[in-house]
């Protein structure tokens, strides 16, 4: 059974190999789609651009965002993300290779659900992909993102 | 694998019954770092370090804030909303938790900022694997904002 898309943002190439490569060995029964920077993961999300088929390319359950990509960070994509009307809601969990403390900081101060160091090699990445997928695409309960809600409340 | 957060988790719950249940699910999945509150006045009043709470040493600062959602007077949303106000705590992970998850009230509390919601499991085994869960992502992998030990001034109390 599909536990829906995972949306992933990252420049490197090889990086996007190795998360997918993990998704395969953790038999993710979740579709991945990638995207190769912030301003394409916006393009994504809005359904615009090359990525108008929502069937093909469906507002994702959780955004894996990588922090330093050209065109546009993963800080200023989050910070977009949380100033859109509904998709503000939507769980971003930062995957990055930088460890260090300010952009830890930052990432939660935009308004990250988690932040994730990439690992050093591909199995600890597929316990990696293990835990979110436990975490994220069973135990966690989502908000409604979509454009058109079915419960709004009024504040 | 590496822990480099301590599990320190602060539960907010005002059902005592429903306290002792995930305290015994945490101590199954090996977290021993728990401590609870029964309301969100007290919940606020530990994470300021005031009252009672000023002892750090026996009332350490959390990692992580298990958040009743279902408190009555959506006091859940209130401690939430309070949180993400305060500049030195403000980032702390806060996750969600009711029987019922209602729609509307996780889109609610995602609107204020909440990391995470998760319905409370109506059987001791699927709770005991929830937390378990919980530890093995948040304290395994997920890293943890700074947020300053004894953040809040506090008065000169006389």
């Amino acid at each position: 059974m599909s536990e829906g898309t995972v949306l992933l943002v990252e420049d490197n190439p090889d990086d996007f190999f190795l998360v997918e490569e993990a998704f395969k060995r953790a038999e993710l029964p979740a579709r991945l789609r990638w995207v190769k920077n912030g301003l394409e993961g916006k393009d994504y999300l809005l359904g615009k651009a090359k990525f108008l088929d929502r069937l093909e390319n469906p507002l994702p359950n959780l955004a894996l965002v990588d922090l330093k990509m050209p065109a546009m960070s993963g800080f200023e994509l989050l910070e977009w993300i949380r100033n859109q009307p509904f998709l503000k809601r939507m769980p971003v969990v930062v995957l990055t290779s930088s460890e260090r403390s300010p952009d830890v900081n930052r990432a939660y101060d935009l308004g990250a659900n988690s932040y994730l160091v990439k690992p050093s090699s591909l199995k600890d990445l597929v316990h990696m992909v293990q835990s979110l997928r436990h975490y994220w695409l069973k135990l966690n309960r989502n908000p409604e993102f979509s454009d058109t809600p079915k419960h709004e409340h009024h504040l | 694998m590496d822990q480099w957060n301590n599990e320190k988790i602060l539960v907010v719950e005002d059902s005592e019954d429903d306290a002792l249940l995930l305290c015994r699910a945490f101590a199954k999945a090996g977290i021993i770092g728990i401590q609870t509150v029964y309301s969100a006045a007290q919940a606020m009043e530990y994470l300021k370090g005031d009252g009672i709470y000023t002892d750090r040493s026996r009332f350490p600062f959390p990692c992580l804030v298990l958040l009743d959602m279902s408190m009555p007077g959506k006091s859940g949303l209130e401690v939430l909303k309070w949180i993400r106000l305060q500049p030195s705590i403000r980032r702390i992970p806060v996750v969600g938790m009711t029987s019922l998850a209602h729609p509307e009230l996780v889109n609610m509390a995602y609107d204020y900022g909440i990391n995470s919601f998760l319905e409370k499991p109506t059987s001791l085994s699927e709770l005991e694997e929830a937390m378990n869960a919980l530890k093995d992502y948040w304290f395994s992998f997920s890293r943890h904002p700074e947020c300053l030990h004894d953040p809040i001034e506090k008065k000169e109390s006389t």
